[in-house]
């Protein structure tokens, strides 16, 4: 087969045997360069006989339709290509190419999962609060309501412990 | 307040005045009865003392002598007394003594106002804005209190507490159970102000759960946690939901205080309940028309806390740094 370092006289002529057969003299030109490349006779030979097969094949016209066919095939594969991205964006996971029994069930498990996740965290938040409720609780007696519905105006009284010395005012008359 | 009851007022701070010596009283009948108008508040006997606490014995004894007998020894035995105080708790009872003496001098008094300008600082301004508030309730209110200790209490409270006071409040508590109490308050107010709501408002919300449900709550806490919380609850069953929510904002604002906060809260709570019906409403009255109390001045308590050390064992002189300056202003 061709290589990247190619004779320019055999590539000339496959170009040439891949669209007619070879001349008389054009064989001849192939004979004496086969002559020097031994090795690349095999080769040759099979791709002579192809060069004549294809010319005794009978020639047949095209399809009166064959550019609009051609049009339309390549219609048809930007069409694939742009649901296929569609679906690419939409169907996460590839739940597009699954039956809709098997969508239901996932989505219903997903629904299922997320409901227990946040009742968890619900439950978590409950079990945090009511402990530190405990807390205050726990260092609090149980005051009666009445303090309760007065604590500002109790806040308010006097304090308990002695303030002014008013024993100090009489005796410094 | 009736007109008896006036002249008493009006005659007491007179009588304050003269006898604390050098009080320039012009007694002029006002055009209104009973009505004394007043020129000079005259030297605070606080500020007297606490030039005799300064001194030392030998020039103490000098001054206490041009005294009468009889009067000489209970001074003699207050200097004593409060020279054996802490310096804080000291400074804090003449603060608060001075403040008492200002405020029942000016309190009766129709010119108090342009008086206060004759007290130094920074107690003056401390009296002025306690007679601020005093005038936002109606004279009316104003004639009908001025005899009542516990309002005139509450104008010359100055909403601090001293170490040894707070020590006071906290003395009878075992100590075992102040700690671990303290403890738990540290553990309390450490937490966010959105813990600490939520805990509340879950307590709240028990109150609506069903019985399983509450159970289910509660289960997250210890026996003796349970058996606390089950206690608050029974408390506030009865309560309407508006009343069970101003309980519990209550209980949230005892919650944030310190022990010996709550202790003064409980000390409160138990006068409250010697409180008759009739005290009860004239306090809430009072505290309608005069919800808070001006803040003390910045440094007013630290600035004066050291006005007066302890005294020294040789000498009985005892330095005085920043002093009020009773009526020389």
């Amino acid at each position: 087969m061709s290589n990247m370092n190619q004779d320019p006289l055999e590539q000339e002529l496959r170009e040439i045997i891949s669209r007619r057969p070879l001349t008389q003299a054009e064989q001849a030109k192939l004979v004496g360069w086969i002559a020097t490349r031994p090795e690349a006779r095999a080769e040759w030979e099979a791709d002579v006989a192809l060069s004549a097969a294809l010319t005794r094949l009978p020639e047949r016209p095209a399809p009166s339709n064959l550019a609009a066919r051609v049009l339309a095939e390549i219609d048809r594969e930007e069409d694939l290509a742009t649901a296929g991205a569609r679906n690419a964006k939409t169907n996460l996971f590839g739940l597009g190419s699954w039956g809709w029994v098997t969508r239901t069930a996932v989505v219903v498990a997903l629904v299922g999962l997320s409901t227990m996740a946040y009742r968890h965290h619900l439950a978590a938040l409950h079990a945090k609060d009511a402990q530190n409720l405990a807390v205050a609780v726990r260092t609090a007696p149980p005051l009666p309501p009445d303090l309760l519905e007065n604590f500002d105006l109790i806040t308010s009284l006097p304090p308990p412990f002695p303030g002014a010395d008013m024993e100090l005012l009489s005796v410094m008359k | 307040m009736n007109a008896t009851s006036k002249h008493f007022w009006l005659l007491a701070a007179c009588g304050v005045l003269a006898l604390a010596g050098g009080a320039r009283l012009v007694a002029a009948e006002a055009a209104s009865a009973g009505t004394l108008v007043i020129t000079n508040l005259g030297p605070s006997p606080v500020q007297q003392f606490r030039e005799l606490l300064t001194m030392d014995s030998q020039t103490r004894a000098e001054k206490l002598d041009l005294r009468p007998p009889g009067m000489r020894e209970p001074i003699e035995a207050k200097v004593n007394e409060y020279l054996a105080l802490p310096a804080d708790e000291r400074e804090a009872r003449l603060q608060a003594t001075e403040l008492r003496h200002y405020l029942t001098l000016l309190l009766p008094l129709t010119n108090r106002l342009s008086l206060v300008a004759q007290i130094a600082e920074p107690m003056r301004s401390v009296v002025e804005a306690r007679l601020e508030r005093w005038e936002i309730m109606p004279p009316q209110m104003q004639e009908e209190f001025l005899e009542n200790e516990r309002v005139v209490g509450y104008f010359t409270q100055f909403g601090t507490m001293t170490p040894a006071q707070r020590n006071e409040l906290l003395r009878g508590m075992p100590r075992e159970q102040r700690i671990k109490l303290e403890e738990e308050i540290r553990r309390w107010r450490g937490l966010s102000e959105t813990d600490k709501n939520r805990a509340f408002a879950e307590f709240n919300q028990i109150f609506n759960l069903t019985v399983e449900d509450r159970a289910k709550t509660l289960s997250y806490l210890s026996d003796a946690e349970r058996d606390a919380m089950e206690t608050t609850l029974e408390t506030f069953a009865g309560l309407t939901p508006e009343q069970r929510k101003t309980c519990i904002q209550a209980f949230q604002k005892f919650a944030s205080m310190s022990l010996a906060e709550r202790q003064e809260f409980l000390k409160k709570a138990d006068a409250w309940k010697r409180m008759t019906p009739a005290e009860r409403e004239q306090w809430r009255e009072v505290v309608r028309a005069v919800p808070d109390l001006p803040p003390l001045p910045p440094g007013f308590f630290p600035a004066v806390a050291t006005s007066v050390t302890p005294q020294t064992t040789k000498s009985n002189s005892v330095p005085v740094g920043k002093m009020t300056n009773g009526g020389k202003g």
